[in-house]
């Protein structure tokens, strides 16, 4: 009990902290280096939702691109077409992709292992083709571009046209969906998950409906996916059918498996390393794409279980030793 | 007259219709035959080994590049057809012996592992071979004419091809010693090890041989798709999904697979617009893996 | 492993030695974009250089265009520099890949706005790219110099809510290309058309401006859409019309190839007629296209060949080749594989020219007087010259859309493309849809 009480009060002075950082960032900081982290930003929330399914709840999908794309897109149509304020858009971009990961993931709970990883991936193909082929509807390739207005909450208002408040924007959210996740898993809820991740035919004879944990786990995925996909709109002003390519599934894949899944944070680290290391090369380099594949392959027979089970086999070690 | 016009007319049509049908057909069946040959490799390393390879694509676009400097070297495509699935079987095994044997237990691990491959591979090839794509010339140029189009001779026979090497390789994997090795480590490693199997080496050798065969369908395809450094990328997630759907390590599964999806597709654009025949050949694919997630003739 | 990483070390070197003005960048991540003006050596007196930002396809997808849009571009630095600058001050390339991916290039774009301090941006053929960088060129007001983005609509009505006229465009598009090219078609290949083009905005909008045009002048026209990366097009090519007498195909890359093969393939070739836009297979030898590209048409905004460049052009052509390192074949120098994009690299030797053009006119210091170096630059009259080698180049004010003459090409027995008819500039214009003049 105290153990626990000390935890949780280093988490939160850890947390509070790196937030006070990021939080002065902008004043020291230029413009660039602003808009990459807000990138990073939803990036860490993409990669956290799919740790959430993958990492603790077991459940490899390739198709999250699929409620990225479409919060993406619901924040782009409904800002565009129908003239939606940022505040309900945002709401939306939750909201929708969590009908269709409900749809999806009725379907796609049945199957296990490597047959739910190409039922979602087939998901998210045909999500592929309807966005790079309903060119009325959602720009194809070329994609949509859109303003935004300021998202309102109160007397309080972000001018997400301005780098800066859309840097402290995003980074709300985020963390705010951090958190968020970071209860869903500590608690009985999460254990469940865990227990389904760990051994599904026992947590079925103890008594758990299986199969509506999955879903469950998959529609919260599948709206915070949505709504990294909505935040990633409102920061670029630009949705496009690419969105819902399964490479963008990849990514999240690659994030938290460099970082270290099941850990929340080791996707956050992931995505961190990852994304820094393509824009450094971007300045030497025109073939960043062969470093990070080499990277990929070094980093992953390194640290298999990611860089944050690497760090935590090298502590265990430590205090092993004294 | 004009009722005998008219008449003619719609004769015309319904002719039209039916060899449009008929070409649909045919080339649904050819064409699905010469998928499941660019699957059957995927079906070796992922069907039997369990081992996701995110780089089967790259492995065939090498056998297509390879190819292509041997017949500027040689000037035979079929010379040029027995190299190269060799060379990139050596390609195979350094993947194999430097990379999976450290994580083939590790699934997760196999797929980033692999995608890092692939995508350094990809580079590679963009910086020597270049960018623009090159061509194989076909070695037979025959066209036979079928109602009012002309159906290349190339097609039908890489079709035979497949049909030639999947007979091959059910006979090797139901009648040999080899053969029966791989099946027995697939089904029960340890009691294979028991058994005095050398795991290892099976393990290795079929790895080896999918490399080959992605290659040697990279070659054979070609002539058709052209030489490209991303030619890998479209090709690799039809394969996938053509193995899971006709049943991991199961050879008429994965024919009966590409025919049906190939046939969709093709007959399904004669009266639809080409996105929604192929969203129509996905939803099958959800279908089956619904219904029978073994595949359609998995066990 | 071993062999990984040696190869590794030898693309580093290769790299950085071919970028030779871009030194800067390479500390720009330590010293945040501050040291760029401390490190570049200048030979004009103490004016700070001017930056030009470039992007182009140079990995993933459309890298045969992107290869030759930032040779020429950095050729066309070379020389300016080599004869003074502009106004006095040197030329600084920045130089990325756009990956063929919108959100990344707009990542790109932001990085040389905000990180390289950039006065201007050019380049890129993906329309994606361009729409994705369009607000970014508006909110910072950076002039943005389109490389071959082919959609229409960029210097359409919707200009003003897309780009706010920050985007200027001296190559052709779907339209320009429509109303030079439709008319020969009409007259000496068939009225009764087929539009075999990729399912995506560029094919769509070949299939309307060229459709559109037919139709309205009595002749028929048919679409068959069929993905952008279709590798069987027999499935498609037997949906064409029997009584069809032009097939226009509209693909990129390997797909355009099989088109065009798998066309003859089935037959059709011989009882009809083939159209098709230089776009297909920019970049790729038609002895790579092949013996069945025999016979058939192509529309091209400058001859690849150059005994097909119109005989007054020759001396300023072959200067702009012997700087781009492109021999009288359209093939690069001492690397015959290569073939160039040569219908759509030259904006990337003009806009430099443009650019100082308009500064010099308009005495252009900082980004203050933007607007007026935009609306100088969209009213230049260009002759044909060294900096102009395709012939003489009209912008447009109202729409930031420039002219130029086409090419009616068709390929011959020994895979040469032989230039048939010349269509002049004005021929290719079209009622500007939009009047940027009292934007800015």
């Amino acid at each position: 009990m105290f153990i626990q009480k000390g935890r949780s009060f280093g988490f939160i002075l850890v947390f509070v902290l790196i937030l006070s950082v990021l939080f002065a960032l902008p004043f020291f900081v230029d413009l660039f280096y602003q808009t990459f982290l807000t990138e990073l930003f939803v990036w860490i929330l993409f990669a956290i939702s799919f740790d959430l399914i993958f990492g603790y709840t077991g459940l490899l999908s390739f198709g999250q691109a699929l409620f990225f794309g479409l919060g993406g897109y619901a924040v782009t149509i409904l800002i565009k077409k129908f003239g939606l304020s940022t505040e309900p858009a945002l709401l939306f971009s939750i909201i929708i992709p969590m009908i269709f990961s409900w749809f999806v993931g009725y379907f796609s709970v049945r199957l296990t292992g490597i047959h739910f990883v190409i039922i979602t991936i087939i998901f998210a193909i045909i999500g592929n083709i309807i966005g790079d082929t309903w060119t009325s509807l959602t720009g194809g390739t070329d994609g949509l571009t859109f303003s935004p207005r300021p998202f309102r909450l109160g007397l309080f208002q972000i001018n997400l046209m301005d780098i800066k408040g859309n840097y402290y924007f995003v980074l709300a959210i985020v963390a705010l969906g951090y958190l968020f996740l970071r209860r869903m898993v500590q608690s009985p809820l999460g254990k469940v998950f865990i227990s389904i991740r760990e051994n599904e035919e026992r947590a079925r004879l103890i008594g758990y409906n299986v199969q509506r944990y999955k879903l469950i786990a998959f529609v919260i995925a599948g709206g915070l996916s949505g709504l990294a996909g909505g935040l990633y709109s409102l920061t670029l002003k630009y949705a496009a059918g690419s969105y819902l390519h399964w490479s963008v599934s990849g990514h999240a894949v690659v994030y938290t498996i460099v970082g270290g899944m099941g850990t929340l944070i080791g996707p956050a680290i992931g995505a961190g390393i990852v994304l820094s290391l393509e824009h450094y090369l971007v300045n030497f380099l025109q073939a960043t794409d062969l470093v990070v594949g080499i990277v990929l392959v070094v980093m992953v027979l390194l640290a298999p279980k990611g860089l944050v089970g690497l760090i935590q086999s090298k502590w265990k070690k430590g205090k092993g030793s004294a | 007259m004009e009722g005998l016009r008219v008449k003619l007319h719609s004769n015309q049509r319904t002719r039209f219709v039916i060899s449009n049908l008929t070409v649909a057909i045919l080339n649904g069946v050819v064409w699905g035959l010469i998928m499941a040959l660019i699957a059957l490799g995927l079906n070796m390393i992922f069907g039997l080994l369990h081992i996701i390879n995110m780089a089967h694509g790259a492995l065939y676009m090498l056998g297509a590049v390879v190819a292509w400097y041997f017949i500027e070297l040689t000037g035979s495509f079929w010379i040029a057809l027995i190299i190269a699935p060799l060379c990139v079987g050596v390609i195979g095994l350094i993947i194999e012996r430097g990379l999976i044997r450290k994580i083939e237990d590790k699934p997760i691990i196999t797929i980033i592992c692999t995608f890092g491959v692939m995508l350094a591979v990809q580079q590679l090839v963009l910086m020597i071979f270049g960018g623009s794509p090159r061509r194989i010339a076909p070695p037979i140029a025959y066209r036979f004419p079928i109602f009012t189009l002309q159906y290349p001779l190339m097609r039908i026979m890489i079709a035979l091809i497949s049909i030639g090497l999947m007979s091959g390789l059910w006979i090797f994997l139901r009648k040999t010693k080899y053969g029966l090795w791989m099946r027995a480590v697939v089904q029960d490693r340890e009691m294979a090890v028991g058994l005095g199997i050398p795991v290892n080496k099976v393990y290795m050798w079929t790895f080896v041989l999918g490399s080959a065969l992605a290659a040697f369908s990279g070659v054979l395809a070609a002539p058709i798709v052209s030489v490209e450094f991303m030619m890998g990328r479209e090709v690799l997630i039809m394969a996938f999904i053509i193995v899971i759907v006709g049943g991991m390590g199961n050879l008429e599964g994965s024919v009966l697979a590409a025919i049906i999806i190939s046939l969709i597709q093709g007959v399904g654009s004669l009266f639809a617009p080409p996105s929604v025949a192929t969203i129509f050949a996905l939803g099958f694919m959800i279908i089956v893996l619904l219904i029978r997630p073994q595949g359609l003739f998995g066990e | 492993m071993e062999k990984k990483s040696k190869k590794k070390v030898g693309i580093l070197k290769k790299e950085i030695s071919r970028r030779a003005f871009i030194k800067t960048t390479a500390l720009g991540t330590a010293g945040l974009g501050l040291s760029s003006w401390l490190t570049v050596p200048f030979t004009y007196g103490a004016e700070p250089p001017i930056k030009i930002g470039m992007f182009q396809e140079n990995t993933v997808f459309a890298t045969e265009y992107g290869y030759w849009m930032a040779k020429v571009g950095k050729a066309a630095i070379a020389k300016l520099n080599a004869e003074g600058g502009i106004a006095g001050r040197k030329v600084e390339l920045f130089d990325y890949d756009t990956k063929a991916n919108p959100a990344w290039a707009a990542g790109m774009f932001k990085k040389m706005i905000l990180e390289d301090k950039v006065d201007m941006i050019m380049g890129s053929v993906h329309s994606g790219v361009h729409n994705a960088c369009f607000p970014l060129a508006k909110e910072y007001k950076i002039p943005f110099f389109g490389g071959g983005s082919m959609t229409y609509d960029y210097t359409g009505k919707d200009s003003l809510s897309l780009h706010g006229g920050y985007y200027i465009r001296c190559h052709t598009h779907a339209r320009s290309q429509a109303v030079a090219g439709w008319k020969f078609g009409f007259d000496n290949l068939g009225k009764k058309w087929t539009f075999l083009v990729a399912d995506y905005a560029w094919g769509h909008s070949l299939a309307r401006e060229f459709g559109g045009r037919v139709v309205a002048a009595g002749g028929k026209a048919q679409n068959v859409f069929a993905p952008p990366t279709t590798a069987d097009f027999i499935p498609y090519l037997q949906k064409v019309d029997p009584d069809t007498e032009v097939l226009f195909t509209a693909f990129l890359g390997s797909a355009g190839l099989g088109v065009l093969r798998q066309t003859v393939e089935v037959g059709l070739h011989k009882r009809l007629q083939r159209y098709t836009v230089i776009c297909c297979t920019e970049g790729i030898g038609q002895e790579i296209v092949g013996k069945e590209s025999i016979g058939a048409y192509y529309i091209e905004y400058h001859p690849r060949h150059l005994d097909q460049v119109p005989k007054e052009l020759h001396p300023y052509e072959k200067a702009y080749r012997k700087a781009c390192g492109v021999d009288d074949d359209g093939k690069e120098v001492g690397n015959p594989m290569v073939t160039i994009a040569g219908s759509h690299m030259y904006s990337m030797w003009i806009y430099p020219y443009m650019i100082k053009l308009g500064i010099e006119q308009t005495g252009w210091k900082d980004s203050k007087k933007n607007t007026d170096l935009i609306k100088a630059i969209c009213s230049l009259k260009l002759k044909a010259g060294p900096w102009c080698p395709i012939g003489d180049l009209t912008m447009r004010e109202e729409d930031h859309q420039g002219f130029s003459d086409f090419y009616i090409s068709r390929v011959e027995p020994d895979l040469k493309l032989k230039v048939l008819e010349r269509i002049p500039k004005e021929k290719a214009m079209y009622e500007p849809e939009v009047d940027l003049r009292k934007m800015l």
